[in-house]
């Protein structure tokens, strides 16, 4: 089933360009992640998908129109944790769980999962920025939604917060429901997502399963006795392609039509005396650099 | 439907320390007027009178109505603003619709607190006007001094206006040191300012019908009543019928509403 469908969406705050006619397609059970740099129009794109924000032109559909009110059915967490200062866990749920009209008896399980339990009466002023951050992710589980929205669920945390808050997600991505992750975090989004789409000033520059995203082709880092010659040779080489210097090597990608022991063998050939070589799979980092720095 | 969005606002603000020290101020502030009074002379515009005729029926109605719509100025002013920033502060309202609560929600949870707030209030000065009237009657009866009708709804309406017009200003300007200034301002300065210059200039009255005005003339200064009966010259400000009031007051209160809901429903939160 069709979750969210974006057709052209557009938004300007005045002069400035938020969203340029972006399209996502979002499909039940994908935990998909939008990945962009700061000000690449993340948090707008989710504002105006949950009523927040007006779009300027385009549209949204959730749930193929199924909901009068899709809200009820999607649990969020937009930029920060948004609660009632002077009231505690338990106080903030219930009110989410009233807004939600759900039926839970009480929180254990929620505050259980996110590790609350035991300051579950202290007002919500007192949290500290990784706990806030936690009750907020309790809450998006009231109701129990079809679907889940995170955006920058790990800032302003400390390595260990971001580490429990990424344990979490993982536990909630494995339950089988939709999620959508914003994040400028590259690390964030590979270890978690099986899609993604990838945005920059408000443009779609690219989307789909993070297997697609992420092109077969082998990033080979290669060092010699003669770089200069290395790098000749490199250059003429056909199957060997986004050359790019480094101290004392290049990094370059190669067609995953041609095996490493023929490269290092020609290489031999042509006299060139390799003294460094790693070979490995590509990283979203440089899908991502060059998807965005070829836009 | 609208019981469960009231039942909303119970939930959200119930442990509000300063709503609650708000409402209980307002009460205090209400029934403060239950310990003057006595058998003391009052000296004023008209030396005749003694405090027995301004606190005795049926005068404590006007001049407790009066004092009434500066309190409920304040206080309903205060509590409606407040219940709206702050949630604008904390970004609850923002949360609120993330997870299904709607605009129109909203706006009908904020009519009805402040149908309930106009209603209690009501509730309140009828039983401190009474108890004060009884106080300082040897005449009186209770059952003779019941409020009537008009005064009840004159009283409804002019709590409902000032809910109204805060709601309003409070969805405009959202911070609440800003929207409380506008509040104030717009009554005591704003509004006289434009009224009295404009007329000056265009040699008329009609700008005595902007709402403000319209509104505290729902409980005019009750002095006035005493000149104008001792002099036989009208200093009210506006020159319409009982009635004509009401309605007009009506009018300015779904104005307030309806365009508070314009504000909330069309932008960005
Ligand atoms: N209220 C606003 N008024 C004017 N411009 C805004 C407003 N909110 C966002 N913008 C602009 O819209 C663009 C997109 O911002 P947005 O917050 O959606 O980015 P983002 O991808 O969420 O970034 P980040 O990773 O920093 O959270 C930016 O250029 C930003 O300056
Ligand atoms: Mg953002």
């Amino acid at each position: 089933m069709n979750v969210l469908n974006i057709q052209n969406l557009s938004k300007n705050y005045g002069k400035v360009q938020a969203l340029n006619k972006l399209n996502l397609q979002i499909n039940a059970g994908q935990v998909y992640g939008i990945l962009g740099p700061n000000g690449s129009g993340k948090t707008t794109t989710l504002a105006i998908i949950l009523g927040i924000l007006k779009k300027t032109s385009g549209s949204f559909e959730w749930f193929e129109g199924k909901y009068k009110n899709p809200n009820k059915k999607i649990g969020a967490i937009l930029e920060t944790p948004n609660f009632y200062p002077y009231k505690n866990a338990d106080q903030n749920l219930e009110i989410v769980k009233h807004i939600k009209g759900s039926n839970e008896k009480n929180f254990d399980e929620y505050l259980e999962l996110v590790d609350l339990k035991d300051r579950r009466k202290s007002d919500f002023k007192q949290y500290s920025l990784g706990m806030k951050q936690r009750l907020a992710i309790a809450a998006t589980l009231i109701g129990n939604p079809e679907v889940i929205i995170f955006d920058e669920p790990t800032n302003g945390l400390d390595p260990q917060g971001i580490a429990e808050v990424r344990k979490i997600l993982h536990n909630v991505a494995s339950s089988g429901k939709t999620i959508l992750l914003a994040s400028h975090i590259l690390d964030e989004v590979e270890k978690i997502c099986d899609h993604l789409a990838i945005i920059k000033k408000g443009k779609l520059l690219g989307a789909g399963s993070v297997n697609d995203i992420l092109s077969n082709d082998i990033t080979l880092e290669i060092g010699a006795i003669n770089m200069e010659n290395l790098k000749h040779f490199l250059n003429n080489f056909s199957g060997i392609s986004d050359i790019k210097a480094f101290n004392n090597f290049y990094r370059c990608s190669l067609d995953d039509t041609i095996k490493i022991e023929d490269f290092s063998k020609t290489a031999f050939e042509n006299g060139i005396i390799i003294t460094h070589l790693n070979s490995r799979k590509q990283r979203l980092e440089e899908a991502f650099l060059e998807i965005t720095n070829n836009a | 439907m609208a019981t469960h969005l009231i039942k909303l606002e119970f939930l959200k603000f119930k442990n509000h320390k300063t709503i609650l020290l708000f409402l209980g101020m307002y009460i205090v502030a209400l029934s403060l007027p239950i310990f003057i009074g006595g058998d003391s002379e009052i000296t004023s515009a008209a030396n005749q009178y003694t405090m027995d005729y301004f606190l005795g029926f049926p005068n404590i109605w006007k001049w407790y109505g009066y004092y009434f719509s500066w309190i409920t100025f304040f206080f309903l002013g205060f509590i409606t603003l407040t219940t709206v920033s702050s949630e604008f502060k904390n970004k609850t309202l923002r949360q609120s619709i993330i997870i299904g609560l709607t605009r129109t929600d909203y706006f009908i949870a904020k009519l009805s607190q402040s149908k309930i707030l106009s209603f209690l209030s009501i509730i309140l000065f009828s039983i401190i006007a009474i108890f004060i009237g009884i106080k300082n009657s040897t005449y009186a009866t209770f059952f003779e001094n019941l409020p009537d009708l008009t005064i009840l709804t004159k009283g409804f309406l002019l709590c409902m206006a000032y809910c109204g017009f805060a709601l309003l200003v409070a969805l405009i300007f959202r911070n609440n040191s800003l929207s409380v200034f506008f509040y104030v301002c717009y009554i005591f300065f704003i509004e006289s300012i434009i009224r009295n210059s404009l007329n000056y200039y265009l040699n008329t009255d009609i700008l005595n019908y902007l709402p403000m005005n319209v509104i505290s003339n729902l409980f005019p200064m009750p002095v006035y009543n005493i000149i104008e009966n001792t002099t036989g010259t009208s200093l009210m400000s506006i020159d319409i019928s009982e009635n004509g009031l009401l309605a007009l007051a009506f009018t300015y209160i779904l104005v307030f509403f309806g365009l508070a809901y314009l504000v909330l429903i069309k932008r960005d939160i």
